[in-house]
């Protein structure tokens, strides 16, 4: 029998792995042996994931049969009731872009780019079409698209620095919160320019004005306080 | 009794435990007995069906009652299939036609996976005494008695043991062991269950429990307790104590031949927080510890602890699905959530010397669980002991600890894996 000179223990099969540390268990049996050998185990199958997708995938079905009843019954009931179509187009637009919005979370996409990517896209679409299907442009471009664009970006930045990191922890809920500041800075940013109440120079100073000091005090807390005051806020504030 | 109208009662631990169950923590534990040639799998479903007859009360299913699960009798045969799950894992025993165990084949073994809602491993091992024992009789001719059992047997072997040893007065034990240090190991995903077996003479490690003049089980438990210290003192600042999870079979303690549960949990620990321990210490502890429980006297406290839960008005009146939504957190949080991890030894198996020819071992592997993702079972046949660890992780690290400690005490261990073929 082999053994694995950093664990001491024995195992039947040599040139392997040692299956408590992974150390290379050294070839020291003939050929022939290891042939003789009766299989303890079989080549497992994990039925698991299979099991899920097939669970998934009849929710899905479900959702889909669901989302399209009600479509085709909300389109009916408008053409009987009005002789055209008018208020169903906005239901049927919100319940399909649900749909797909579905479609994209229930796995069928397997990169998260390209889910978030799909996301944004599916509400560009649905919000174009909510300003459209009245007959005009009206906030689209000024709003939903910089908006609904930014949080797309902001969250694939998010998700290629979180997939970077190589200590997620608390990382990841401090990126969060950066996040969430730049978002809420550039929602803030479009809403702002909408109402015409400031212009776009002036907003960037304030903001930056705001953002700057805080972003000083915190590089000198972290490299430029000498050791003294930092012992005394120490002895001051000690917990 | 067979007729499809019977019903049986869970017992209390199988009552918590048939609420518990999800895809991971399926309560499964594996007994298996390993031949000298390979498995005909047409004589051991006959096997599995003569030995249904003689416990007819196994050939049941679980149900959704209203308030609780209970067993119901069947007309269906379970069928015996040949092994191609990773063990313990990958059976829904709640699901429609499914039985609360299986029987699997592989080359020269037998596994016979069993949920805990139904019995502890002393009533496993008899179900599969007798399968094996039935196998050998058609394969081998090996001879047996042919034994009438009475209705009477029946009763007694489905009695509920807790209840009848259940007394109002006694008061139930005052013991809270508090938050207890917790191994830092990461889920496997969902199907995976990793076993690691370390084969051991009994004799050297007998040798070595005389030492310390303590059982095989104490002893065992020390050197797992000093891994788990160890460990902690490897990867966490803060220091907590180790508390181990020890089942203890009750029908050494009160007579009684039920094959459903009945077993009480004791928790020895060492406080880490105390300092450094030597192994002397611990040892001695351990020992101190086991022999102020187990008499009869105080485990009589824990039969109380044990069923005083299931006689609560407010929990029998919940509906059972609600049970199921509230258990889990109520087993992570008072049950396992308080241990480090479990430590169980099934004793020594003896069987008759016409079958011992044919039988090249038996093992047997926890269930596994998420609130102790590393737990160890141990079970003597021959002249061999087999610890076998069950980790829901895919980190080594407490097997390594453990049997390179044994090691180090001079006990030759060979290990065997269920992933050397994936």
């Amino acid at each position: 029998m082999a053994y694995c000179p950093k664990c001491g223990i024995k195992v039947e099969r040599d040139n392997r792995p040692c299956p408590l540390c992974n150390f290379h268990i050294p070839k020291v049996q003939e050929e022939n042996e290891d042939v003789l050998r009766v299989k303890k185990f079989p080549k497992t199958i994990n039925p698991y994931p299979t099991y899920t997708r097939r669970v998934l995938n009849r929710i899905f079905i479900f959702i889909t049969l669901l989302v399209f009843v009600a479509v085709s019954l909300l389109f009916y009931i408008d053409y009987e009731l009005n002789n055209t179509f008018t208020w169903s187009r906005y239901s049927n637009l919100s319940v399909l872009a649900g749909w797909v919005m579905v479609y994209f979370t229930f796995g069928y996409v397997r990169n998260y780019y390209k889910v978030i990517i799909g996301i944004g896209l599916d509400a560009l679409i649905l919000l174009f079409g909510l300003d459209m299907l009245d007959g005009s442009l009206e906030w689209f471009i000024p709003l939903a698209f910089p908006i609904v664009t930014g949080t797309t970006v902001i969250g694939i930045s998010y998700w290629s620095v979180i997939r970077a990191l190589s200590v997620r922890g608390f990382n990841v809920i401090g990126f969060l919160f950066i996040a969430i500041v730049i978002l809420t800075m550039w929602v803030n940013f479009f809403i702002q320019n909408y109402q015409n109440k400031t212009d776009p120079l002036y907003w960037i100073i304030v903001t930056a004005l705001q953002l700057l000091p805080v972003l000083l005090i915190m590089l000198y807390v972290r490299y430029g306080m000498p050791e003294r005051i930092k012992q005394k806020i120490a002895r001051k504030f000690h917990l | 009794m067979g007729n499809d109208k019977s019903w049986y009662k869970l017992d209390n631990a199988g009552k918590l435990y048939s609420s518990i169950i999800s895809s991971r923590a399926t309560t499964l534990f594996r007994l298996s007995a390993t031949l000298t040639t390979q498995i005909d799998p047409a004589y051991l479903q006959q096997a599995l069906e003569l030995t249904l007859e003689r416990f007819p009360f196994f050939k049941v299913q679980l149900k959704q009652g209203f308030f609780w699960y209970y067993f119901e009798g069947t007309e269906q045969m379970p069928k015996v299939e040949k092994e191609m799950y990773y063990p313990c894992i990958s059976l829904s025993i709640k699901k429609r036609g499914s039985f609360p165990y299986r029987v699997y084949y592989y080359n020269n073994r037998i596994a016979l996976e069993l949920s805990h809602s139904m019995t502890d491993g002393t009533g496993g091992l008899q179900f599969l005494n007798e399968l094996v024992k039935l196998y050998l009789h058609l394969k081998e001719s090996i001879p047996i008695e042919v034994e009438n059992i009475s209705n009477e047997q029946l009763q007694m072997e489905t009695e509920n043991a807790f209840r009848k040893y259940y007394d109002k007065k006694i008061p139930a034990p005052r013991t809270r062991v508090g938050s207890s240090y917790k191994l830092p190991l990461e889920l496997d995903k969902k199907g995976y269950y990793h076993i690691v077996t370390g084969i051991v003479s009994v004799e050297a490690l007998k040798k070595k429990a005389k030492e310390y003049n303590v059982s095989i089980t104490i002893f065992l438990t020390a050197v797992y307790i000093q891994c788990l210290l160890k460990i902690q003192e490897k990867t966490s600042r803060r220091k907590r104590p180790i508390v181990i999870n020890v089942p203890v079979n009750m029908r050494s303690f009160f007579p009684s031949d039920t094959m459903r549960n009945f077993f009480v949990s004791i928790t020895p620990s060492i406080d880490a927080r105390l300092g450094e321990y030597e192994f002397e210490e611990i040892i001695q502890e351990l020992n101190i510890e086991f022999s102020r429980l187990l008499t009869p006297k105080k485990l009589k406290q824990y039969i109380k602890r044990s069923v005083i839960s299931e006689k609560s008005l407010a929990l029998r009146l919940m509906p059972s699905p609600i049970k199921d939504i509230v258990a889990p957190s109520i087993y992570s949080f008072f049950g396992e959530g308080q241990y480090t991890s479990g430590l169980s030894n099934l004793g020594v198996v003896q069987v008759p010397s016409e079958m011992e020819a044919f039988i090249e071992r038996i093992e047997c592997y926890p269930p596994p669980s998420i609130g102790n993702k590393v737990k160890v079972i141990l079970i003597s046949y021959k002249q061999h002991m087999y610890i076998s660890f069950g980790n829901l992780s895919r980190d080594r690290v407490v097997e390594r600890e453990f049997f390179r400690s044994l090691r180090r005490f001079g006990i030759e261990v060979v290990i065997e894996t269920n992933d050397e073929e994936n």
